[in-house]
């Protein structure tokens, strides 16, 4: 790994700039990253844990916001690019048009189309449309912060729904630790190595907060244990087929995988048919609530956790939007529950008669799961 | 092989030249003020002045500095894929060195331009001294560059100074800043265009070269320089992104070369060079910007959002029929 | 005594310009061979190869387009569209298929004609052309969705796309009989010297009796219809109805087509060359991961080699 690291900085450099220093001269305050994993792990806390443990001793009050409904809602967002996002949003419609009917007036869907330039623009155009209040899931954790300082001096209350901006600026943080669940995967995983072993990591695009966050909290935790040695680490764009062709690279150059660290579950689908293919025993292996996931560690008998980042979110945020909007004084972050499961409850969560992309644990009804497209034909 | 010789002819008759010239320039203008009329009739929020002036402050800024570089370098003949590349790898270094230092505010920024020219150097050489088509040099440059930056940092990283934040986010009155920086820019570079030997060279080379060159003008460096001025301008772009963002983020940049390619051509300039101006291009980012400006304020899904962009951009390109006879 | 230098350096040149790609194949495996023994196992080159044969089908479509002088961005959006219609329609079931296959082609041929269309009736150029007809079919897809893709792909398209024969693998076969089918319209068929000749110089063509339009038009067909079996392809080697499938292979593709040798304004080129350009980038990308490099190294690699490819083949057209 020192190596390794040597010759990218010398990499860096052979590029003509020497500026490779300042990547690892980053020792930031809240909220924000640091780029060596190596250093994290020496840490006992990662900053934007402390972070979190600080934000959620403290309340926001939200008198000033007091207003008699119906409100207008505006929620920026990702935008329907997977279907992680269509249940996501769809929490957040069924809370705003089924469990708090008639308490807002107006509802503005900012779409990102997985952007993060373009969720500048269209929030900006929400702000146009003037809402009392904006829901915000940011695309990338830096790219829309002062965007956010300056709608808060506006006075529209801000609530983070999943991901949050580096900016403190805000009312609530609803949210599911991406670097949590990433380091929950770890920790189940070093356990069935026996603390001692083998792994490859299968991560989603890179560059993306998500991602780099659920890797984080993985590498921290494997860190800890001198006997556990990653192999290889490999972006697969969250796509089965990358994380295939990946994971049969692997196994040519390593004899021995003893885990499978995948950030999501759909990498990982990929990941149990190379091994299936290459005649392999299957190791351990971590995935989230996708249903596709669920169905080929069902069909192959793999040994696997599942945590999911919870869909459910959505509706939890727009409970904060109504009590902000009531004036009532709310945590400045707001965990929503995960579940973990494993092998022996697949049958309590797989559902045959749904397609590959439904997740298994939200909070909707089921005519609206029929209603998204997820019932097969 | 076809269009050389259509701007053969074009540059053999210059009647036709400006003939050309201006009906495409005539549609483009004509198609961005019907969706403005469409705009301002569907949406009262359109009309409002604070969404009118937040044009200033949006990525049809950014847009307009990348695309004004990639004018450029489209007349001249060539094409530059590097540029979202190098918004991105500019985000990143310059919020990463400056840490949030205003002693270090114009040093890295001087660093970052003098960076961008510098791989627009390296692009022009790559195109004229080693014969790359401009496509594939600057496709690889576009690999290297996010390479270079990924390796750099995955994570966000890094402030800008708030002083720098004045540049995409400060006002003048009623006035965003940026507004007067990006019309600073058009105005400048609609100048060098017209007037300077630059400008008159720009169209004669990516007219026909050989002809350019038997006149005496030095080809390659015309040419070198183009890809100068448009890796300096993407530089220049990335700092007003980073301005704009405050923290460097690595997650932006991806597709900003086809948006920018896709605004030029719309505005009139042609792929195949000699053609073209700096206002059809203006009005080419202002089209893409004002589609979903609208198509977003009037709650349109971004499913259909995506279908009415391409038929709108395949309607503005093929309404004007080039002629090749 | 200058003269002779000349003339031997003359040589060395030759034999670049003439296997400069060949070499460079030669150079990747045996630097892989000392960097990665595993690189060598069979296993690793099945999965190579089998990795490879999608990217190379939707690079034959691009050489055909590249070589009559255009371009073609949109294949990707075919490949996914033809995914999620596929899943879709027959739900995973072999039953349904060959209405579904009907479908998909037709919307391939389809799109090959509008991107025909407006590259030679409306005279866009094919850049802008593919493009917009690329954001139109990401947003048919969408609508099409919902983004939630529904289905899986059926056993059969499996079989042919992730299965073997022997040791080869069963979407290598489809590789090979594109390419077969390729070579034999190159070399047996006017229409084969019809695009060389159009790609060269459109003007000449036209006035030699060819009817230029519809070359470029039905390049751009073969092309969207190659798409569609890449895709079709590419999704039988997983299973999933993913609303992404083919993300990058637009680009990817022209890279193969270019470090291949193929002219990007068309009229020189060939098969040969696109074939090793598929196999070079997939090696690559192999490589990269058997020896466990992080991804700054993949794309900073694949870039150079891009351009050195391509450099290195503009040194001959440079002398002449």
């Amino acid at each position: 790994m020192s190596i390794k690291r040597i010759t990218r900085r010398k990499f860096l450099e052979l590029m003509g700039i020497g500026i490779g220093a300042a990547g690892t001269a980053q020792f930031m305050p809240l909220g924000k990253t640091i780029p060596d994993a190596k250093a994290a792990a020496k840490v006992k806390t990662p900053p934007d844990q402390l972070m979190r443990q600080k934000l959620a001793k403290s309340t926001f009050d939200c008198s000033k916001y007091k207003k008699d409904p119906p409100w207008r809602l505006a929620f920026v967002t990702q935008g329907k690019t997977n279907s992680w996002v269509v249940m996501f949003d769809a929490h957040v419609d069924y809370a705003v048009q089924v469990k708090y009917k008639g308490l807002f007036s107006d509802f503005f869907y900012g779409d990102s189309q997985g952007n993060a330039e373009r969720q500048l623009d269209v929030y900006e155009d929400a702000l146009v449309w003037r809402p009392d209040v904006m829901l915000l899931a940011p695309m990338g954790q830096a790219a829309i912060s002062a965007s956010v300082d300056e709608t808060m001096e506006m006075g529209i209350p801000i609530i983070y729904n999943s991901s949050r901006a580096e900016s403190d600026n805000f009312v609530t943080w609803v949210e599911a630790s991406n670097y949590r669940q990433g380091a929950v995967f770890a920790e189940w995983l070093a356990k069935k190595m026996n603390y001692k072993g083998k792994y490859i990591a299968l991560s989603g695009i890179a560059g993306l907060s998500v991602v780099e966050d659920r890797l984080r909290g993985a590498r921290d935790v494997f860190s800890q244990y001198p006997g556990i040695e990653e192999l290889g680490q490999a972006y697969c764009d969250f796509s089965p087929a990358k994380g295939k062709q990946v994971t049969e690279a692997f196994l040519a150059a390593h004899p021995k995988i003893d885990a499978v660290w995948s950030g999501s579950g759909l990498q990982c689908w990929g990941a149990i048919e190379a091994f299936v293919e290459a005649g392999r025993d299957i190791p351990p292996v971590s995935g989230e609530d996708l249903n596709g996931f669920l169905r080929i560690c069902k069909k192959y008998n793999v040994d696997f956790i599942a945590v999911n980042y919870p869909v459910e979110i959505g509706l939890h945020a727009v409970d904060a939007v109504v009590k902000t909007m009531r004036g009532e004084t709310v945590p400045r972050y707001i965990d929503v529950p995960i579940v973990k499961f494993g092998k022996k409850d697949i049958d309590k969560y797989l559902r045959p008669d749904l397609s590959d992309d439904y997740w298994a644990i939200h909070k909707l009804p089921e005519d609206w799961i029929q209603k998204l497209g997820f019932k097969k034909k | 092989m076809a269009d050389v010789e259509m701007n053969n002819r074009v540059w053999s008759h210059k009647t036709q030249h400006f003939f050309e010239t201006h009906s495409r320039f005539i549609i483009v203008v004509l198609v961005l003020l019907s969706l403005a009329i469409l705009g301002s009739v569907a949406s009262p929020y359109f009309r409002s002045s604070r969404n009118l002036l937040n044009f200033g402050r949006k990525m049809v800024v950014v847009l307009t500095m990348l695309s004004i570089g990639q004018t450029m370098v489209m007349i001249a003949g060539g094409i530059d894929l590097s540029v979202g590349a190098m918004v991105k790898l500019i985000g990143v270094f310059s919020a990463g060195m400056m840490l949030g230092e205003q002693g270090r505010l114009i040093p890295v920024s001087l660093l970052c331009l003098g960076f961008g020219g510098l791989v627009g150097l390296v692009n022009g050489l790559i195109v004229t001294k080693a014969r790359v088509a401009p496509f594939i040099a600057t496709l690889g440059m576009m690999s290297i560059l996010r390479g270079i930056a990924f390796g750099y940092t995955t994570t966000p990283i890094g402030s800008v100074p708030k002083s720098m934040r004045f540049l995409a986010r400060g006002m003048v009155g009623p006035f965003p800043f940026a507004l007067f920086v990006i019309i600073l820019f058009i105005v400048v570079a609609c100048f060098v265009l017209k007037y300077t030997r630059f400008g008159r060279h720009l169209y004669a080379v990516g007219g026909n070269d050989e002809i350019a060159r038997l006149t005496g003008i030095n080809v390659d460096r015309t040419r070198i320089l183009t890809y100068v001025v448009s890796g300096g301008l993407a530089a220049l772009a990335g700092l007003f992104m980073v301005s704009r963002m405050g923290v460097g983020e690595p997650d932006i940049g991806e597709g900003l070369e086809l948006d920018s390619i896709t605004a030029v051509i719309l505005g009139g300039t042609s792929l195949a060079g000699g053609v073209g101006g700096i206002l059809g291009t203006v009005a080419g980012v202002l089209i893409l910007g004002l589609i979903d400006n609208i198509l977003n304020l009037l709650r349109v899904s971004s499913f259909y959002q995506l279908v009415v962009k391409g038929i709108i951009i395949l309607i503005a390109v093929s309404i004007h029929r080039a002629k090749r006879q | 005594m200058k003269a002779e230098e000349s003339s031997l350096r003359g040589d060395t040149f030759s034999i670049l310009e003439r296997g400069g790609i060949y070499i460079a194949l030669v150079l990747v495996l045996v630097s892989a061979a000392i960097l990665s023994p595993a690189f060598f196992k069979p296993s690793n080159l099945f999965n190579v190869l089998r990795g490879a044969a999608p990217l190379g089908i939707v690079a034959v479509g691009q050489t055909i387009v590249m070589l009559g002088g255009g371009i073609d961005l949109s294949l990707a959006g075919v490949m996914a569209l033809t995914t999620v219609v596929v899943a879709d329609i027959t739900q995973g079931q072999n039953i349904s298929l060959v209405p579904a296959l009907a479908l998909v082609f037709g919307i391939g041929i389809a799109v090959g004609f509008l991107n025909g269309l407006l590259v030679t009736k409306r005279r866009v150029p094919p850049f802008i052309a593919t493009l917009g007809v690329a954001i139109l079919l990401e947003g048919v897809r969408f609508v099409y969705t919902k983004a939630a893709p529904s289905g899986s792909i059926p056993p059969l398209v499996r079989f042919f796309a992730n299965e073997a024969v022997g040791p080869v693998p069963t979407n290598l076969i489809i590789f090979f009989l594109v390419v077969a089918g390729f070579l034999f319209v190159t070399h047996k068929r006017p229409f084969g010297r019809h695009i060389y000749s159009t790609g060269a110089n459109r003007e000449v063509a036209r006035l030699s009796g060819i009817d230029v339009d519809r070359v470029t038009l039905l390049t751009y067909v073969i092309c969207s219809t190659l798409a569609v079996l890449g895709g079709l392809v590419l999704a039988g080697f997983i299973g999933y109805a993913d609303n992404y499938l083919g993300r990058g292979y637009e680009l990817d593709s022209i890279a193969a087509v270019v470090i291949g040798g193929t002219s990007f304004a068309g009229g020189s080129g060939g098969i040969g060359g696109t074939v090793v350009g598929v196999l070079l980038l997939t090696m690559l990308f192999n490589i990269v991961l058997l020896l466990s490099l992080p991804i700054e190294y993949q794309l900073v690699v694949k870039g150079a080699v891009i351009i050195a490819a391509v450099a290195l083949y503009s040194f001959r057209t440079n002398r002449n």
